[in-house]
């Protein structure tokens, strides 16, 4: 679309146009490309992907697949099952294990490459045997910017992402997803476990357990929204929506329940932050810690 | 073993945060790891001290905190 065309929509419904346009030439992107392996999670972007790839192509012509790992909770791969049976997706499962790579789990700034290299690793040979064309991902426009070392092993994989080429971004996905009825559209995002250890900590399945253990719990007692457990050793950083953390601290009944239920997780210090969640707080605490565990 | 986090550098000892703290009527122990500022109160001060998180997160950020948190 060009500039111009998009310069003369500054009426409320701009983005709704935008997106409208893009959703059309998604589905053409879907048509010219005859059948797709979706790495698939069940948050908002692969959801999507999967609704407009069934859209444009025959069932038999689209898959998912979730690699599933221990940096993932346990309740995503249950939300991902339930989202691909509302969708209708044909859905197939396979573990990865880049705990075992000693690059990943020694935790470094660009751990996702690591990450996605073992995903994409055992996805793309699937598409092969399986005779799908292309293999895709969820990443979005927005996904250009910022840290994202994970794009590296998507490009060496030759994995596409139909929603950046084509400018999709978070708003307009959310939007088009409400459009389609996906239950998926007003999802908070999940980023893995391991992004709640900072950098040069080393990833352990005991770790990656402990902090989903303690946001399983947390949500067990009413904690709704965006929530992260940031692990700092023994302490865990509860990140909480903003506008809730006054809710939380103010009485003591529910600070109690909130401590017990990290606590509970194996963590020996609670410590609640003031700014509440922001994606990737860590990231600016790079370089400020270190760690001796070897994985 | 989980060692300490090494001190972040350009952030202020925890004694000037918590004389700062202290000028806005918040008695707090301030420990710091890192860039993170924990803040250690009374169970009985805590609501008083969510209830103002933006003041306290304004005057550690000023300090060269980058996180705030308070323990629970």
């Amino acid at each position: 679309m060009s500039t111009e065309y998009v310069s003369v929509m500054k009426g409320d419904h701009s983005m709704e146009l935008v997106a409208a346009t893009r959703e059309r030439q998604l589905l053409d992107w879907f048509e010219q490309a005859g059948s797709v392996l979706i790495g698939f999670s069940g948050g908002v972007d692969s959801s999507y992907v999967a609704a407009t790839a069934l859209a444009a192509l025959p069932r038999h012509s689209v898959l998912g697949v979730i690699g599933t790992s221990a940096s993932y909770p346990e309740v995503q791969w249950k939300r991902a099952r339930a989202v691909a049976g509302d969708l209708g997706l044909p859905l197939l499962e396979v573990p990865t294990d880049e705990l075992a790579n000693s690059q990943y789990a020694a935790n470094p700034v660009n751990r996702c490459y690591y990450c996605k290299s073992e995903l994409w690793s055992r996805l793309v040979p699937i598409a092969c045997e399986r005779g799908l064309a292309v293999v895709v991902d969820g990443t979005n426009a927005d996904d250009a910017t910022g840290h994202r070392p994970g794009r590296k092993a998507a490009v060496e994989y030759d994995v596409r992402s139909p929603l950046a080429e084509i400018g999709l971004s978070k708003e307009e996905i959310r939007h088009l997803s409400r459009l389609r009825g996906l239950a998926t559209s007003d999802l908070p995002s999940s980023p893995c476990l391991a992004s709640r250890i900072p950098y040069a900590t080393a990833v352990t399945s005991d770790r990656l357990q402990r902090i989903g253990s303690a946001e399983d719990a947390l949500r067990a007692i009413g904690v709704t929204g965006d929530l992260r457990v940031r692990y700092h050793g023994d302490t865990a950083r509860v990140e909480l929506e903003a506008g809730t953390i006054v809710t939380w601290l103010a009485s003591e009944n529910r600070r109690l329940a909130l401590r017990a239920a990290v606590l509970a997780s194996g963590f020996s210090r609670v410590v609640v932050d003031l700014r509440g969640f922001r994606s990737g707080s860590l990231n600016v605490l790079a370089g400020a810690v270190q760690d001796s565990v070897t994985p | 073993m989980n060692p300490p986090l090494r001190n972040h550098g350009s952030a202020a000892p925890p004694s000037a945060l918590e004389n700062a703290l202290r000028g806005a009527a918040f008695d707090t122990i301030v420990e710091v790891t890192g860039g993170l500022a924990i803040l250690r109160v009374d169970a009985c001060n805590v609501e008083q001290l969510a209830g103002r998180r933006v003041e306290v997160v304004e005057l550690a950020m000023a300090h060269g905190f980058t996180h705030v948190a308070i323990e629970i």
